[in-house]
């Protein structure tokens, strides 16, 4: 492959420039520095790989214009093919026209330059000052390897990647390094690594914690209970030792109270007994207190009876209280009665006068009157005066009836002569008859119109009324000629009737003869009713006069019957005829009074002599007393007989109330007496139960068996209160451990028993103490396990610094394939291509040493070139002199770029290689590119002018 | 069931105090916050509870994390709900494959509203409302590390209340992203004919299904990367015959990425500028862990690495609104084709062609020396397959890097 043509459409300092390369080769192309041989050198790389867009940039021509070019290519397969590019063009991309005028793309020419790369072609087809420059910094060993990588791609890259790859691993990781960042990272992870287990071991004691915690609980939970109960414990003993005292009493009044043998006793008998005493002492002196009491009253009672006669003094007290007053009320009633009788005697002496009928007193008594004469002879005066007024009426009542009769005669007779006849009488009658029917017509009209008047006037004057009431003047002139108007109609029937009744005058005719017709008829008429009335009177009165005479004869009667009577009475009377019937009533009110009087002076003298009886009676009742007692007993002064036997009742009325008093007395004594008997018998026998209890029969014995038992009982109560309050200090359970009612503790042991507490409790407290302190730092510890954030910390700081680390030694080991690969590769490139190019190398080295060194060799096991001189002598690279070294720089680079051409032959680009190659050098170098320029396109870059004269035919083409 | 109502809060995979997949060196200060943040997000489920206030609260497994199931976290968590228990909100908890019975050393004693399912047959807790069960809450706990066997036939409906729950910790048979526990199917779960399905296990939350509510609320607190965006729980309610379920955020911390293009330039300015602008992308409030994707960099990533640290070194783990760039990932950036140099025959070509040649015995026997260091190989976890690959690969690109642009820039 050849490059035929250069157009630079614009390339860095290069504008609308082209180069023929048509020539073969060598072409020599001279410039002065900065003429622009790299350029041009740039612009053939550019066009054939190109460039990225950054450094394409860079290279657009200041002057402006388009940035790019066209490169003709002539192929041995496409024949002649251009390049182009531009930097606008598709991002730099060419375009490949072909000699068929096809167009081809980037990935074509890529192809066609059998994908080499350009820092491939660089490193195998081009050359330049700087590669030689580098190989001076080279030095012994590092020269051969750099040597053989020149030899195997043309550069030292390969070189440099390894020590650059080299220095990485090492920089990351040595297997037994402290430095590098592996092993830094791993130390990192190590410790945290550490530090994680212990904290995961702390957090596995997370459960242990827990146990702990749940077992100190309990065993605190234990202690606790231990503590109470030694406490109580202690409390207990302290106070058995307390009650100590008390117990030794309580056992010692016990053994005391259990040897004495129960004493039969009476409750509270001493009280008892001395409440019965209390009682009985004065019962017993109020006992004989009586019985004195009682003697003197009977005493007593002898002396008033001595003295005392009670049959004597029940008569003469009889004869006092009954006999003294009758006596004295005989003897007034005798003087009373006598004066009474005188007094009697008087009165009737005066009624007899008085009366003045002879009649004596004495035989009055004879006369009985009953109740009925009385009334009888008020009949009698009653019946005689009745028949002389009836008589008298008759008589009157006979003359009365005489003088009507006369009168009634004589009216008659008056009328029989005035009296018409009866003819004349009925004339008048029929000529009155037709008058009057006439005269009943005109009447009714006469009504009627009487009626119209009156309505008239009365309807007249309600109006004026009305009208009067009537404000308006005009309603008042309305009324008003209403008014008129019923005044005219009612004067208009008034006129009327005026006028009907002169028309009825008119009408009867002789008015005067019919009066006196009418006169004369009425005349008639009572004339004949007044006859007829008279002749009734006589009637009557005639009958009346029959009726009389009647009376009379009933009359005599009555006066016959009368005398009779009256006869009768004074028959059997006979002072009665000195006497009118009238008084006879009055007399007999007069001798009954009589009568009566007589009958009482009677009685009043039979009376007198009783009284006279009964005082002699007396008196000889009080007679026979006073002989009785022998007393003077005289007559002639009763009186003080009387006194005397008062006297003596009075005494012994005395002595018997005293007798009486006294024995009353006698008898509440004795009641008094019994009832005390009573109450002592009962106390009595009080007292003997109560001895009886006690056993004992004296109060002496009592009293000294009560004190016994006192003591008994005190002893006991001592014993009841002393068990109390060792009941009360001492709970049930502590009584039964102590055997309190059995045994007193003893001090010794309850005292040594209470310091082995005290020290338990105090060995208890420390161990609450101690478990208390252990639960705390347990809880802690849990709760800086659960709060702390520690191991979640350490945690991820481990997993960062293992990624960390994983990261690192992911790195590492990119290198390390890198670097494993590449020394692979260069192992196979070596054993492929070394023996060619080895080969070829030797033969430049050869010519350019100008046979100095034979061979060069590189032994497959170390990769070291070593160089044979003539002589046979080995040298390593560093061992040869600078020229050497570059001539065999030079014989690498040539011998691989020839290999390499070997497969794909593409023109060789030299630039300035060779400025420091002396005239000799150069010239084999000239040789050397003449004959590769046989096979290859060779196109040097050189400022040196005198290179055209060193080549036999060069293309030369100057720059300026 | 359609006049009854209730209101309850799913989470699940708490991972309490669990440790962070970060990458990268950070300093104290932040590892201190990533520490605090499972903390801080359970504090804020609890808030959650109380905020809305929830009948209950169910957890469905994976409350703590085995190798860390602190007394610390345990006590957190009790103190959580006790303030609960105050509430008289009742808590359900299942345990999982990271906190099965059988693991737990020390066992703290929980309030009485919190019901633990104690055993790995499935059981159940009637939940009571105004005295009357309002819901039966069917689960099961892991006892050993690995529950195989299918569950879902053990969850039988008993009557006797408005709802039934179930608890799930596990995954569906057709995942096999993870270990495949209690394996399930969705048609399984739909014939059980629960009202809800409380799923756990799974970090990143999803809906399985609406009716009935099948979900995985995922976990509370992203750990790494692959567990970005917005974590939290699900309040669940259902009310007139209608579920509804909304996501209720509890994040301390959020991990994020985000991606920077056209960035070709190495100028330190320009780099700066483009780390902040990717900043500025992701302020979001909460604190952020960044991922940043730098497409098409062709600059040093020692460059790269170099601003990260002095941009994050400004970052006050204070605030509330911090934002540490973890990670720059850079794709794009090789200028060569290793297909094309593959084919060449000179160094290169052979380089790649040795590498893409190698096999993991001979990586292992090359690393040996580091991964098989008594002391180290205890604290470090071998290469192995992908990782393998992963690391041949970065391997490849230190000596690409190397030898062919640090080659290029000391050319010129």
């Amino acid at each position: 492959m050849k490059i035929t043509h250069l157009f630079i459409y614009g390339f860095g300092k290069w504008k609308d420039h082209s180069l023929d390369l048509t020539a073969p080769s060598p072409h020599v192309i001279i410039g002065e520095n900065e003429a622009g041989k790299s350029t041009l050198y740039e612009f053939i790389l550019f066009m054939l790989f190109g460039l990225p867009p950054k450094q394409r940039v860079s290279f657009i021509p200041k002057t402006g214009g388009s940035m790019g070019g066209r490169l003709v290519l002539l192929t041995e397969e496409f024949g002649r093919v251009t390049i182009e590019r531009t930097h606008e063009h598709e991002n730099g991309k060419a375009v490949c026209r072909l000699e068929t005028g096809e167009e081809k793309d980037e990935a074509w020419l890529r192809n066609l330059l059998d994908g080499m790369e350009r820092r491939v072609f660089e490193s195998t087809y081009s050359f330049n000052a700087d590669d030689l420059m580098e190989l001076k910094n080279l030095s012994g060993y590092e020269l051969g390897e750099a040597l053989l990588n020149i030899g195997l791609t043309g550069s030292d890259q390969i070189y440099q990647t390894e020590k650059w790859l080299q220095k990485q691993m090492d920089e990351r990781f040595k297997p037994k390094g402290k430095k590098p960042l592996i092993n830094e990272q791993l130390q990192v992870v190590e410790e945290l690594q550490q530090k994680k287990k212990t904290l995961d071991d702390e957090e596995e004691d997370y459960l242990r914690l827990q146990k702990t915690k749940e077992t100190l609980n309990g065993r605190l939970r234990t202690l606790e209970g231990e503590w109470q109960e030694t406490i109580n414990q202690i409390y207990i003993t302290e106070q058995v030792l307390k009650v100590r005292a008390i117990i030794v009493d309580y056992h010692l009044i016990k053994a005391e109270v259990e040897h004495q043998c129960n004493l039969s006793f009476p409750e509270a008998g001493v009280e008892r007994y001395q409440q019965v005493k209390e009682v009985l002492l004065p019962l017993q002196s109020e006992q004989k207190l009586l019985k004195t009491n009682i003697e003197e009253v009977e005493s007593s009672i002898q002396r008033w009876k001595d003295g005392y006669d009670p049959l004597q003094e029940e008569e003469a007290g009889k004869l006092v209280e009954t006999g003294y007053p009758k006596y004295e009320q005989a003897v007034y009633e005798v003087e009373r009665l006598l004066q009474q009788i005188t007094r009697l005697d008087e009165q009737l002496e005066e009624d007899k006068s008085h009366i003045d009928v002879p009649l004596d007193i004495d035989e009055i008594e004879e006369y009985s009157l009953p109740f009925y004469i009385e009334e009888t002879w008020r009949a009698l005066k009653k019946e005689k005066e009745e028949v002389e007024r009836e008589e008298a009426f008759i008589k009157e009542q006979a003359d009365d009836i005489a003088r009507e009769l006369q009168k009634i005669e004589e009216h008659k007779h008056s009328i029989e002569n005035e009296r018409i006849s009866e003819e004349t009488a009925k004339e008048y009658e029929e000529k009155l008859q037709r008058n009057y029917q006439m005269a009943a017509t005109s009447d009714q009209d006469t009504t009627r119109l009487r009626n119209g008047r009156l309505l008239g006037g009365v309807l007249a004057g309600l109006s004026l009324a009305f009208g009067g009431f009537l404000e308006g003047m005009v309603l008042f002139v309305l009324c008003l000629v209403i008014a008129a108007g019923l005044a005219l109609y009612s004067y208009s029937c008034h006129k009327k009737i005026v006028e009907l009744s002169e028309r009825s005058v008119t009408t009867s005719i002789p008015v005067e003869e019919m009066e006196q017709a009418r006169k004369q008829l009425q005349k008639y008429d009572a004339q004949k009713n007044e006859y007829h009335h008279l002749r009734e009177q006589w009637k009557q009165l005639n009958q009346e006069e029959i009726r009389l005479q009647e009376k009379t004869h009933h009359l005599q009667q009555r006066k016959r019957r009368l005398e009779n009577t009256l006869d009768e009475q004074r028959n059997l009377y006979p002072f009665l005829a000195y006497l009118h019937v009238e008084h006879w009533e009055k007399l007999y009110h007069l001798l009954t009074q009589l009568k009566e009087k007589k009958r009482t002076q009677k009685r009043l003298l039979q009376e007198t002599e009783k009284q006279r009886s009964t005082i002699n009676h007396i008196k000889k009742n009080l007679e026979a007393f006073y002989k009785v007692k022998k007393w003077e007993f005289y007559e002639e002064n009763m009186e003080q007989q009387w006194q005397r036997l008062k006297e003596w009742v009075q005494e012994q009325n005395h002595r018997r109330q005293k007798i009486t008093q006294t024995e009353q007395q006698l008898e509440s004594l004795d009641k008094r007496a019994k009832e005390n008997n009573v109450k002592l018998s009962t106390y009595l026998d009080q007292q003997q139960e109560l001895f009886q209890e006690a056993g004992v029969e004296e109060e002496e014995d009592f009293y000294t068996k009560a004190k016994q038992k006192k003591k008994q009982r005190e002893q006991q109560s001592q014993l009841q209160d002393l068990e109390r309050q060792l009941q009360r200090m001492l709970s049930e359970r502590e009584q039964q451990h102590y055997h309190v009612w059995t045994e007193v503790p003893e001090e010794a042991a309850l005292s040594a028993r209470l310091e082995r507490l005290k020290s338990e409790k105090q060995k208890i407290e420390e161990e609450q103490k101690k478990n208390q302190q252990a639960s705390a730092d347990n809880e802690s510890a849990i709760r800086q396990l659960e709060h702390s954030d520690e191991r979640s910390s350490i945690t991820h700081k481990l997993h960062k610094e293992k990624v960390e680390l994983q990261k690192l030694s992911e790195e590492w080991a990119a290198y390390q394939l890198a670097w494993k690969a590449l020394e692979k590769t260069k192992r196979a490139y070596k054993e492929k291509y070394l023996p060619r190019i080895l080969g070829k190398a030797t033969t430049y080295f050869h010519n350019l040493t100008n046979g100095n060194y034979v061979d060069v060799k590189i032994p497959p096991d170390d990769d070291c070139i070593k160089v044979i001189s003539k002589q046979g002598f080995t040298y390593f690279p560093m061992e040869l002199s600078r020229g050497t070294r570059d001539q065999l720089y030079v014989s690498f680079r040539l011998a691989l770029g020839e290999t390499m051409a070997d497969d794909l032959s593409l023109p060789f680009l030299v630039d300035d290689a060779f400025v420091h190659f002396d005239q000799r050098r150069l010239s084999l170098m000239v040789e050397l590119f003449e004959q590769l320029s046989k096979k290859h396109q060779v196109v040097l870059f050189t400022w040196r002018e005198d290179l055209e004269e060193a080549f036999q035919s060069p293309q030369v083409l100057r720059l300026s | 069931m359609v006049e009854s109502s209730i209101r309850f809060i799913h989470s699940a995979d708490l991972h309490i105090d669990s440790l962070f997949k970060t990458k990268g060196h950070f300093p104290e200060k932040l590892l201190d916050r990533l520490r605090k943040s499972t903390f801080e997000a359970f504090d804020r489920l609890i808030d959650a509870c109380i905020d809305n206030n929830v009948d209950f609260l169910l957890i469905t497994g994976d409350l703590y994390n085995e190798e860390i199931r602190s007394i610390k976290a345990q006590v957190h968590l009790r103190r959580g709900f006790e303030r609960l228990y105050e509430k008289d909100i009742q808590v359900y908890i299942s345990y999982g494959n990271h906190d099965y019975i059988e693991g737990q050393t020390l066992p703290i004693e929980m309030p009485d509203n919190v019901h633990i399912f104690k055993s790995d047959n499935v059981e159940h807790f009637p939940f009571e409302k105004d005295g009357k069960v309002l819901a039966h809450i069917y689960g099961f706990s892991y006892e050993t590390r690995e529950v195989r066997d299918r569950k879902v036939p053990f969850f039988t409906k008993k009557e006797g209340a408005d709802y039934h729950i179930g608890m799930l910790h596990g995954s569906l048979d057709t995942n096999t992203d993870h270990d495949v526990y209690a394996p399930f199917s969705l048609q399984e779960l739909k014939g059980k004919e629960m009202d809800y399905w409380a799923l756990g296990h799974i970090h990143k939350r999803s809906i399985l299904s609406a009716d009935p509510p099948i979900l995985y609320p995922g976990n509370i607190q992203g750990r790494s990367r692959k567990e970005a965006g917005e974590k939290g729980c699900y309040l669940v309610e259902h009310n007139s015959g209608e579920w509804n379920f909304q996501f209720v955020p509890l994040q301390s911390i959020t991990y994020d990425s985000t991606t920077v293009e056209d960035l070709e330039i190495t100028s330190f300015e320009e780099l700066e500028k483009g780390l902040k602008k990717a900043k500025e992308k992701v302020a979001a409030g909460s604190p952020v862990m960044l991922t940043i994707t730098m497409m098409g960099y062709a600059g040093s990533t020692e460059d790269i690495q170099e601003w990260v640290e002095v941009i994050n070194e400004n970052e006050d783990f204070d605030s509330d609104d911090w934002i540490w760039i973890e990670e720059i990932k850079v794709e794009g950036r090789t200028t060569w084709d290793e297909e094309d140099l593959m084919k060449g025959s000179h160094f290169t070509g052979e380089l790649l062609r040795t590498i893409s040649n190698l096999n993991e015995e001979e990586v292992e026997q090359w690393l040996s020396p580091l991964f098989s260091h008594r002391k180290v190989s205890k604290y470090i976890h071998p290469i192995k397959n992908e990782e393998t690959t992963d690391m041949i690969e970065q391997a490849k690109s230190l000596l690409l890097e190397r030898m062919i642009n640090h080659e290029r820039r000391g050319a010129m």
